[in-house]
């Protein structure tokens, strides 16, 4: 029993600062995409800008 | 008749095209995962193509070494706070501690004719460098060991425990700059021999690099050799992946912290030598938010908040991508607030791939 308790401890503490995270993948996929365009809309407002 | 070289082809039974439909989709997510994962490097790239073909001098010789030059400037505090992520920590404290140790240099390797020397003493004895490096460094490692001993003994989150460092030597450097004669001013008039070995140059095959350059390489070399091929080194790779399994194995989670935490301030402490003969004059102000910087640059370079994830390669990489960024900034002649932005949206991007590659990876 205690190793089993043992065993689960351990596995929470995995992931750092990500340890219990609870999100999807496919949210921060899009997060990506989304930060991704965001980026090249921003080099581009700097280009019409001059 | 066929051919004695002509293979038959035979037709391809059902559980081969399934097979082959199977792989063309795996290589299909195998490119999309990919493109995901690198897509701040395409972006980076693209943008860095981009920025030179609006100003081609951005990658002129004198450019790049002076690209070369900050990266060099930023990377002792990087490699620092590097070691301090991937045991899933932070460090606030970073910069303020650069500042203290600025402050220090500049304090003790001041010119015996500047008017507002701090230590009178030091006009007619003057501090051999050596010493005062190896003063600035033992400073830094103490509050290292301070961190350290929070984060390590109690458990303390390093967020809040670095944050109140961050605030405390900031006090002391406040206080320390009111010694002397210097009556709070910028501490300045640094020895010209101190300046020479710091910012000085050599010139190889007619470009000039700054001695700067070459001990930043020597830290890399070091602190690589330390990583990798280390007991501390593989002792940090495994308490930042996981802490309690660490421990099981017998490993020393609270002197692996530690060490960890004092080379981090040892680091700092080499960084505010250095910055003190970079900047010339030094004040409290001195190093505010260059950690900021540096965990950005980690992130940037692939070293996980995850824990147990991070590589020096990646580290230099960082440092130098973010200062490539910073430079085009000002080729493009972006205003400071667009700056900022830019730069969060950098951080926040590469936080976002690291998170999605962790669950990847669950």
């Amino acid at each position: 029993m205690e190793e089993k308790e043992k065993e689960t401890k351990q596995a929470i503490k995995k992931g750092g600062m990500y340890e219990n995270i609870d999100v999807s993948k496919k949210g921060l996929t899009i997060t990506i995409l989304v930060l991704s365009l965001v980026f090249v809309a921003l080099m581009i407002y700097l280009v019409v800008r001059g | 008749m066929n051919k004695p070289n002509e293979t038959i082809k035979a037709p391809l039974s059902e559980q081969e095209i399934l097979a082959k439909k199977e792989l063309k989709e795996q290589r299909k997510r195998d490119i999309s995962e990919f493109i995901i994962n690198y897509s701040l490097y395409i972006l980076l790239v693209g943008f860095i193509i981009f920025v030179t073909i609006m100003r081609p001098r951005f990658i002129s010789i004198n450019s790049i070494v002076n690209i070369i030059t900050q990266t060099a400037f930023r990377l002792p505090i990087a490699l620092g706070v590097g070691g301090i992520i991937v045991l899933t920590g932070t460090d606030l404290s970073a910069g303020r501690i650069i500042g203290l140790t600025a402050i220090i240099t500049a304090s003790l390797l001041q010119r015996g004719d500047y008017p507002n020397i701090m230590y009178e003493g030091l006009a007619d004895n003057p501090m051999p460098i050596l010493l005062v490096l190896l003063i600035v460094v033992i400073v830094g490692g103490i509050f290292g060991a301070f961190n350290g001993f929070f984060v390590a003994k109690f458990k303390l989150h390093p967020f809040i425990v670095t944050l109140s460092t961050q605030l405390i030597v900031y006090a002391i450097s406040l206080q320390y700059i009111q010694l002397g004669k210097n009556n709070g001013q910028p501490v300045g008039g640094l020895r010209q021999d101190f300046s020479d070995k710091i910012i000085g140059s050599v010139s190889i095959f007619g470009i000039n690099i700054q001695y700067l350059v070459f001990y930043a390489i020597i830290l890399v070399a070091l602190m690589w050799f330390i990583w990798n091929k280390t007991v501390i080194g593989k002792n940090m790779y495994a308490v930042g992946c996981n802490p309690e399994a660490a421990n099981v194995s017998g490993i020393s989670v609270f002197k692996t912290i530690m060490t960890v935490f004092i080379m981090a301030g040892m680091l700092y402490g080499v960084n505010g030598f250095f910055t003190s003969a970079y900047v010339g004059s030094n004040n409290a102000a001195t190093g505010v938010n260059f950690e900021l910087d540096a965990i950005a640059a980690c992130v940037i370079g692939g070293v996980s908040f995850s824990g147990g994830v991070g590589k020096i390669k990646g580290v230099v990489i960082g440092v130098f991508l973010l200062q490539l960024i910073t430079a085009s900034f000002i080729f493009l002649g972006v205003d400071a607030n667009l700056q900022y932005a830019i730069k969060g949206l950098v951080i926040l991007l590469a936080t976002s791939i690291d998170m999605r590659k962790y669950l990847v990876r669950k």
